[in-house]
């Protein structure tokens, strides 16, 4: 047991009809207290692993914990608030109904949740609308309505499938800060979601399941890193002498280019040469400004300097790469 | 426990919202509403002031066989299927089943819950046709009969063996509609076994009834030949002698072939009681009801009666009475209410659990 993770899983595998490997091997950790993204191409097995951790789906092999109790461990999922995918709920129940319904479900005794569900609405901006049938609502109201459904037991871990599914920018925004309220508040919030640019914004730490494997796992800093660089783009008066430039520049600070491009600083960070551009791996400004120098000793005009941060789409696309659909090869 | 109540709740709003639940209830305030207005006058029924052609004596059992054994056990029972087909398909529906199964709550729970639920359904429609028409009976046929109520139990358990049959099918095919037809399926199966085990024990009885007869025409007419011989004043013309001699040449005659013909339904009684005691007994769980609401005369009388009523407006008196027939109605309200309940409820089980083992071991 680690008090320190809100969800510990180890080595959890599911086979459908005893061919397909759903997941296979996964291994991740969340925090307590953090908000966690789990990206993946459609098929990858996110939901599938979302609905083991739910009990909705019995695993084939699933070791670890939730909330520091085994995975399936019913009376655990009282303090798990869930929201899935397409969630439905019964469309002859008001918003009101619902949300007190589901928390009946979850052992909240009715005073309690009666006002936990009057807060909800509120939060979420659906207090207006709260005594209508939910058969009445637009996608966003009921995406509105199913994250106070899954917050409506106060549970320690919220686990959300596609929280922003047809919701307006707006409501993004909304739903962005109830899950950084719910951060400030000790909360771990779990998020599976194809847009990554939501993901960027909010999660601490995330994971990509690539073919029912975790691809990579990490902090957004710590899964780019290896791809964080500085861009040195001269503006050459003449380009074909561009190149011979960059080499002397480079070898002057004992920089060999090794198969004509790529070479290796003395602090070990790399160096390549592409066009008129200088690319080093480093964000670290103090390792770029000798290269400076020895450019411009050269007599070449530096037109731009900047340090280049990959974006999550990018180590997304990077991760799936040419695979098809779940992430398995085309 | 507060999961449980939270669900039979829900249910309740289910059903609440449901057009076929009002309209049902409606239908069944009708049908007691219509009974209202049976009255009595001169040992005949009238109906809103007209004379039907219908003993005093009739009104029970024309109230157990309209609205118990019509309304309540066939057209309320499809109504009510009709409206709680669709409970378990659309509870293990993507989007939906999701919710429940994240609780701190076992699937067979849940499942148990929702199977009683859809029962509340019919439970509501007979408390409140056993209310009216237990103040009906009161008012127009001047009899409490706390008997009624038993109505509530025995519909509601007709209606549980169908149900079974349409959550199996609904949770092993998760449509509405394969369920729907399935169970329909299922219940006329039911019916069918049920009625040509009826039929064939009738059949039986008919032909046991016609060797019975024949054997004792002919130890009649040995005795009238014994008699003969030893007061042959009796017969001095030898008339009745021969008339008897005749009388046993004919059921003796008759008698080989009754005897023959009586291996069929024997041998097809042996199947079909198999088949009864391995269906839900729908029709003789709601004939329970008549156990209890008429004596055994009440029940058996609609036929003396009718003769009676026949034969004072004029019209040919009955030569014999089906003797079989009354046979098999008297077995029938006489058979063993365990073995009844207790071999429904089996197939119910095996049913439900078969269900339950599907709800609870599959993937969502």
């Amino acid at each position: 047991m680690n008090g320190e993770l809100a969800v510990d899983l180890q080595n959890v595998a599911k086979l459908y009809r005893k061919r397909v490997w759903a997941l296979h091997g996964i291994a991740l950790q969340v925090r307590r207290g953090e908000i966690f993204g789990l990206l993946g191409p459609n098929g990858a097995g996110k939901s599938t692993l979302v609905k083991i951790m739910l009990s909705v789906v019995r695993p084939t092999q699933a070791h670890g914990t939730i909330l520091d109790h085994p995975i399936g461990h019913k009376p655990t999922l009282a303090r798990v608030g869930y929201l899935p995918e397409n969630h439905r709920f019964p469309r002859y129940l008001t918003a009101r109904q619902a949300l007190e319904f589901f928390a009946g479900l979850s052992k909240v005794d009715r005073r309690t949740r009666r006002r936990r569900a009057g807060e909800l609405l509120e939060t979420v901006g659906m207090s207006q609308w709260a005594d209508r049938r939910v058969g009445t609502y637009s996608k966003g109201m009921m995406q509105r309505v199913g994250l106070a459904q899954s917050l409506v037991a106060d549970p320690d871990l919220v686990v959300l499938d596609e929280p922003t599914d047809g919701v307006d920018p707006v409501g993004r925004r909304d739903i962005r800060g109830v899950l950084n309220r719910l951060r400030e508040q000790g909360k771990t919030v779990f998020i599976n979601s194809h847009l990554l640019s939501e993901l960027e914004m909010i999660c601490d730490r995330m994971a990509i399941l690539v073919g029912g494997q975790v691809a990579r796992q990490g902090t957004l800093d710590e899964l780019t890193a290896a791809k964080q660089r500085y861009e040195i783009e001269l503006s050459p008066a003449n380009p074909e002498m561009c190149r011979e430039a960059m080499t002397r520049a480079l070898a002057k600070i004992g920089v060999a280019l090794e198969t004509g491009s790529r070479g290796a600083l003395a602090t070990g960070h790399w160096v390549d040469v592409a066009d008129h551009t200088v690319r080093i791996g480093t964000i670290d400004p103090a390792d770029v400004q000798h290269i400076v120098d020895a450019l411009r000793a050269e007599g070449q005009t530096i037109g731009r300097m900047q340090m280049v941060r990959p974006s999550l789409e990018d180590l997304f696309m990077e991760a799936v790469g040419d695979h098809g659909v779940g992430g398995k090869p085309a | 426990m507060r999961q449980t109540w939270v669900l039979l709740v829900d249910a309740y709003r289910e059903l609440n919202a449901k057009r076929l639940f009002w309209i049902t209830l409606i239908l069944s305030g009708a049908f007691i509403g219509a009974f209202a207005l049976i009255g009595f006058h001169a040992g005949e029924l009238t109906f809103a002031g007209y004379q039907m052609p219908l003993l005093s004596s009739e009104y029970k059992p024309m109230f157990s066989t309209l609205v118990i054994g019509l309304w309540l056990t066939w057209a309320a029972l499809i109504l009510a299927l009709i409206s709680t087909a669709g409970i378990f398909p659309d509870l293990i529906s993507s989007g939906t089943i999701d919710l429940y199964l994240a609780r701190p709550m076992s699937r067979l729970r849940l499942f148990l819950t929702k199977y009683f639920g859809g029962l509340l359904f019919v439970a509501i429609q007979v408390a409140v046709v056993a209310v009216g028409a237990f103040i009906v009976m009161r008012w127009r046929g001047g009899v409490w009969m706390p008997s009624l109520f038993l109505a509530i139990p025995l519909v509601v358990l007709v209606f549980s063996y169908i149900f079974a049959v349409c959550v199996l099918m609904g949770v092993w095919t998760r449509s509405v509609i394969a369920a729907l037809l399935l169970s329909i399926l299922a219940w006329g199966f039911f019916s069918i076994t049920q009625m040509t085990e009826n039929g064939i024990l009738t059949w039986k009885k008919e032909i046991e009834h016609r060797i019975d007869q024949d054997q004792r025409t002919i130890a009649d007419a040995d005795a009238d030949l014994q008699r003969y011989q030893q007061h042959p004043t009796d017969d001095l013309l030898g008339v009745g002698a021969a008339l008897a001699k005749t009388r046993r040449g004919d059921a003796q005659t008759q008698l080989p072939g009754l005897q023959h013909d009586l291996w069929l339904p024997q041998l097809l009684y042996r199947f079909a009681v198999s088949a009864w005691l391995a269906v839900p007994k729908t029709s003789e769980t709601a004939d329970l009801l008549d156990r209890y609401l008429m004596s055994d005369e009440e029940a058996g009388v609609p036929i003396e009666q009718r003769e009676q009523r026949d034969a004072a407006r004029g019209r040919p008196q009955r030569q014999e009475r089906d003797d079989a027939a009354l046979e098999v109605l008297e077995e029938r309200r006489h058979r063993s209410i365990p073995l009844i309940l207790g071999t429904s409820l089996l197939d119910e089980a095996v049913c439900l659990g078969l269900a339950a083992w599907i709800f609870c071991r599959r993937d969502y």
